[in-house]
């Protein structure tokens, strides 16, 4: 490619700093030697030396050792010639480095007494006293027991309409319906969690809310949706639906469009209708896409972010909607007890992820796959 | 052969329930889906009355604008949506930055140490320090209040970055590299001037991600932004729709107070339609790439 068809200024300095640069590169081979050969350089080394002395040095472990060297060679050559490709990524690194690990390490403030003021991560050491305060404190059992309906409320909603959204939009024959409500039905998914939550509040409120107009015009008392903490979750899991339904559907869409046609159009040759197709076609040819969305489910069930259960909670139902990561936030960020509140979360975090390991576990006895 | 007919015939009526009944229901859930947002529509552009008597249910009733006149002279909101716009137009550029050339560095196979650093990545999905090191962390980086906190903090998305990477490594051979090299062009080159260019589906993808994330954003903005000149939309719109102050209308009259009440009401159903526009006008433009980017995003990383 000639060069004066390309006038360009590339962002990542090209040799600015090379020793930098080789330093990288040499964490790098570091690292990518140990995949490379299981056995440590080092090690190799003093066997060949110790070989040596002994004077036992046949030709199979000459030939180990040039291939050796020679990989070690081909290796530095192969970073070197990738070096750009190291700069695309140093962004990214670091990013990750600042915002993603640092705050890994920053956990052990869930075994602090979190002084104002002091440095990150170093307070004094006071053990599993957070835990202990969270275990001992009244809120616990409601907690846990609110954020295990929410989420399993969620998951048994939000993981069976999709589908039945999916398998009519694949089996309608009207081209417009079918485009009318697919845009519809999407559309929800791009708003954000405080409109939905305001659109909940547009009709459920206590005096402007449609709901309630409807029901004091037919002369029956109104409901007071955010004031009762039996509405907590009804309120959560329907709107979740209603936002998400569509977009969700999209995946099983997918699945349905790699159905042989001309299995089914032998299953209509012998004379299956089209609810037939339906349940024994294309629901069981589907069913692998099925159950891993349900594997997901579960194993992200005790994530339930905090946004729009802040958003919706009031005085008034807090009793049903303090779930843990509400209560982290509160404590946290708005009550400023640090080391108490990154204890809460640490615990959360933990849940989750034997949870999530366990129900890898368990798709892959069931399906042979796993999903990490 | 009469009896065949007949049972075909009343097959095909069967076959036409069927049909009537999966549309009937598809049309149900398009009206579902979309009535909500028609009905914050209509209401904003309706007189409060007849939204409280019930009347506005599909077409707007006492058409009137107040609701929009009241919200053109909010200055909060204003500030809100200017914000917004800023947090999302740097935020999506950054974002894009450090994830599209890593995602591509990272498709490369011959790659050293690409597992590694694959991994590296991969872990933050599954394990996390939690909301409060990282909110300690930003106030200890001094990003507290500062408009920084909504753009760098957010800017590594794995998700993104696992769709981008398994689109170049379907879509861009590393032979195609390998011509390129031998005319002399290195990989930033390369990157630049070809795979940027063989990619546009994937760049809109990932800015749509970006987009939407950062338009709505709520409660990292409420835990990092004190100050109300920084405030995002989303903190500004939760302000207006949340429940009147009741102080304020305890030295009211009840005229005054109704007054209050309904035009407050408007300015919610107003600001609400004000907010979700843009989204709208983006739509029918992005509706393609949603299902595009959900399908790259199946492929197992």
């Amino acid at each position: 490619m000639p060069s004066s068809l390309c006038p360009i200024v590339s962002f990542y300095p090209k040799c600015a700093s090379h020793s930098f640069l080789r330093t990288l590169l040499r964490i790098v081979e570091l690292i990518s030697e140990k995949a490379c050969d299981k056995m440590s350089p080092s090690n190799t080394e003093q066997k060949a030396s110790f070989n040596r002395m002994i004077g036992k040095r046949n030709k199979r472990n000459q030939i180990q050792d040039d291939m050796k060297i020679m990989r070690r060679k081909i290796l530095r050559k192969e970073i070197w010639r990738h070096r750009e490709l190291y700069i695309f990524l140093l962004p990214a690194l670091v990013a990750l480095i600042i915002f993603s690990y640092i705050p890994m390490y920053g956990i052990v403030i869930a075994f602090q007494d979190v002084k104002f003021g002091s440095p990150y991560g170093q307070n004094e050491f006071i053990g599993l006293y957070h835990f202990k305060r969270f275990f001992e404190s009244a809120w616990i059992g409601r907690i846990l027991k609110n954020t295990a309906t929410v989420s399993i409320a969620h998951s048994i909603f939000t993981w069976p309409l999709p589908i039945v959204l999916a398998l009519l939009l694949h089996n309608s024959n009207s081209k417009v319906i079918k485009k009318l409500t697919q845009t519809f039905s999407y559309l929800p998914h791009l708003l954000s969690t405080v409109i939905v939550v305001s659109i909940i509040n547009v009709f459920c409120a206590g005096d402007y809310g449609l709901i309630n107009i409807f029901l004091r015009n037919a002369g029956m008392d109104r409901i007071s949706f955010f004031g009762q903490p039996a509405w907590v979750v009804p309120l959560y899991v329907i709107s979740a639906v209603w936002q998400h339904m569509g977009y969700e559907a999209i995946v099983y869409l997918g699945a349905l469009s790699a159905v042989d046609e001309e299995l089914m159009e032998a299953a209509r040759i012998d004379g299956a209708g089209k609810l037939k197709c339906i349940w024994y076609i294309q629901l069981p040819l589907i069913m692998s896409t099925v159950t891993t969305m349900l594997i997901l489910n579960i194993g992200g069930m005790f994530s339930v972010g905090a946004d729009k259960m802040i958003l919706l909670q009031t005085d008034l139902n807090l009793a049903a909607s303090e779930i843990i990561s509400t209560y982290v936030y509160k404590t946290g960020v708005v009550g400023m007890q640090y080391g108490f509140s990154a204890a809460v979360g640490l615990f959360q975090n933990v849940i989750n992820l034997i949870m999530l390991i366990s129900v890898n576990k368990l798709s892959k006895k069931l399906s042979g796959s796993s999903i990490i | 052969m009469k009896n065949i007919h007949k049972k075909n015939v009343r097959r095909k009526k069967g076959e036409r329930v069927v049909d009537g009944t999966i549309n009937l229901l598809l049309l149900l859930v398009g009206i579902v889906s979309i009535y909500p947002i028609w009905y914050v529509l209509i209401a904003s552009v309706s007189s409060p009355v007849a939204i409280s008597t019930g009347k506005v249910l599909f077409w707007p009733v006492g058409f009137n604008l107040d609701g929009y006149t009241n919200l053109i002279k909010n200055k909060d909101i204003w500030i809100g949506y200017r914000n917004t716009i800023l947090y999302t137009a740097a935020g999506t550029a950054f974002d894009m930055f450090v994830q599209i050339p890593a995602a591509y560095a990272l498709s490369r196979d011959r790659l050293p140490g690409r597992k590694w650093i694959t991994t590296l990545f991969i872990i933050t999905m599954y394990v996390s320090g939690g909301v409060i090191p990282k909110y300690l962390l930003v106030s200890s980086l001094g990003l507290i209040n500062s408009p920084l906190s909504l753009i760098l903090p957010s800017c590594i998305s794995v998700f993104n970055i696992i769709v981008a990477r398994s689109f170049f490594q379907g879509s861009i051979p590393e032979s195609l590299f390998d011509a390129a090299r031998i005319d002399g062009c290195g990989y930033t080159r390369f990157f630049l001037q070809v795979v940027l260019k063989l990619s546009p589906a994937l760049l809109a993808i990932i800015a749509l991600y970006c987009i939407q994330g950062h338009w709505n954003t709520y409660l990292v903005a409420e835990m990092y932004l004190y100050d109300k000149e920084y405030f995002t939309l989303q903190q500004i719109i939760k302000q207006i729709t949340a429940n009147l102050d009741t102080s304020l209308t305890e030295f009211m009259d009840a005229d005054e107070m109704l007054q209050i009440m309904q035009e407050k009401q408007l300015l919610k159903y107003s600001v609400i339609v004000v907010s979700v526009i843009p989204m709208v006008i983006l739509y029918p433009f992005i509706q393609k790439f949603f299902v595009r980017g959900v399908m790259i995003g199946a492929v197992k990383g």
